[in-house]
């Protein structure tokens, strides 16, 4: 990596906390917006990988925090699946949602549980490209 | 006014696959394909797919770009000699009858942009006009990749985590085996 | 209609692109040895087919598939079909976790043979 260059590790360190804000951003307003999980996800996975290019703070080396993203990106798509066996639970088919025993509209749980997906695809997608990087360069595991 | 802008990146983007094909330098090669995917995020932008469009930038020309970097600086960065610079008359001929097929199949399709085309008409026109009441969401992306499609989204959630795993497995096992070859 | 009609050639111009751009791909697939190389190349055809689908869903004088929040939708708008949007979504995600097995295959190669040529990779085998 770039070890000796001053510029790229300070434009790095400086750059990581806008991309999680704007990540943050696209997650949460994919449903009004252009955006959503998968595009959340990657952005996430962007910015902790400038992080490890610049070295900053919440760099991932040690042994522990590999295993800590494995699970980051398991429990992303065991969140999917789950919500989806809600929909078994309440009456329904898997992944369907309309019978859930909430007092809203069904517009509006529809609209909670599409987040709540939305969420679990991107902490899916992010925690494990994530950890693909870090396999590659040698550093996770 | 537009189509002309449309043509220049249409044309850029033929160079460019062009240019990462002929050189032999795979960096240039990787960051040619950065500069593509990018001219490619601006057509889909305009082509009204602007989800889409927010994709490809993020992926192709940021997270794919930093793992081919990420792959040459493990390995080689120049091809190795054995590759001809000539061009193989084989490979060209299986490409040009490809190419033959599938330019006379896009000839039989309707024109671009058009209206009327069985597309527009049939496909996208339930998901416009239902699903803003169904459920709650604006994007209408949104809407189908988490409500419609949802087993869709769920192939591809177990696909990024089999592909995880198996990336794990594999640079283990490839740790062990060099254990052993150091005994 | 005729081959050479200019509205017919015109009228298709990003099929004509999409389809240029998977014979390139296709070309450094078959015929480079380099399997980084060859990877680029399946890149190249993936982003061509992603252009294929989205210029099929999109409508003269549309706009985005993002409808107002308040109030209906008036008649008058066009809207381009979501549905090649959503599919290419997730093609272009199972793309990424394609590329990035491919390269870690390439990466464990190099380890074990030193070369990514193919042709040397097969007298190695």
């Amino acid at each position: 990596m770039t070890r000796s260059d001053i510029i790229v590790r300070t434009i790095a360190r400086l750059m990581v906390p806008f991309l999680l804000l704007f990540g943050a951003y696209i997650l949460l307003h994919g449903h009004l917006g252009a955006g959503g999980g998968f595009q959340a996800g990657i952005i996430f996975t962007s910015a902790l990988i400038l992080a490890a290019i610049g070295r900053s703070r919440i760099e991932f080396r040690s042994q522990p925090a590999g295993s800590k993203l494995w699970i980051l990106g398991v429990s992303g798509a065991v969140l999917f699946g789950v919500t989806g066996f809600l929909g078994i639970v309440s009456g329904g088919f898997y992944l369907q949602y309309s019978l859930l025993p909430l007092p809203f509209p069904v517009e509006t749980i529809h609209a909670i549980m599409i987040t709540i997906v939305e969420i679990g695809i991107g902490i899916a997608v992010s925690g494990m490209i994530c950890l693909v990087f870090l396999t590659i360069t040698g550093r996770g595991e | 006014m537009i189509w002309l802008v449309n043509g220049v990146l249409l044309i850029a983007l033929i160079v460019l696959a062009a240019w990462a094909l002929k050189t032999r330098d795979l960096l240039v090669s990787a960051m040619i394909l950065s500069v593509y995917s990018f001219l490619m995020a601006i057509i889909y932008a305009q082509l009204n797919s602007p989800d889409v469009a927010l994709t490809e930038a993020a992926v192709g020309a940021g997270i794919t770009t930093v793992l081919f970097i990420l792959a040459i600086q493990k390995t080689s960065r120049m091809e190795e000699d054995s590759d001809d610079e000539t061009i193989q008359k084989g490979p060209l001929a299986i490409v040009l009858f490809i190419g033959l097929i599938l330019a006379l199949a896009a000839g039989g399709m309707p024109a671009f942009g058009s209206p009327d085309a069985p597309a527009a008409i049939v496909s996208g026109n339930l998901y416009l006009e239902e699903a803003k009441e169904v459920t709650g969401v604006v994007n209408i992306v949104t809407a189908i990749i988490a409500y419609y499609r949802s087993f869709d989204t769920l192939g591809e959630v177990t696909v990024v985590f089999a592909v995880g795993i198996g990336i794990i497995a594999l640079f283990l096992r490839g740790r062990e085996e060099e254990g052993d070859d150091e005994k | 209609m005729s081959v050479l009609d200019p509205a017919f050639i015109l009228g298709h111009y990003n099929y004509w692109v999409s389809i240029i751009l998977i014979m390139i791909g296709l070309y450094t697939l078959i015929a480079k040895k380099n399997l980084i190389k060859k990877f680029i190349g399946l890149n190249i055809i993936e982003t061509a087919i992603f252009l294929f689908y989205i210029s099929l869903g999109d409508i003269d004088g549309g706009v985005g598939p993002i409808l107002p929040k308040e109030g209906a939708v008036a008649d008058t708008m066009i809207y381009a079909n979501p549905l090649p949007s959503a599919m290419m979504l997730t093609a272009i995600v199972v793309t990424l976790c394609v590329t990035a097995l491919a390269l870690s295959f390439a990466v464990l190669i190099y380890r074990r043979y030193g070369t990514l040529d193919a042709g040397r990779l097969m007298e190695e085998l």
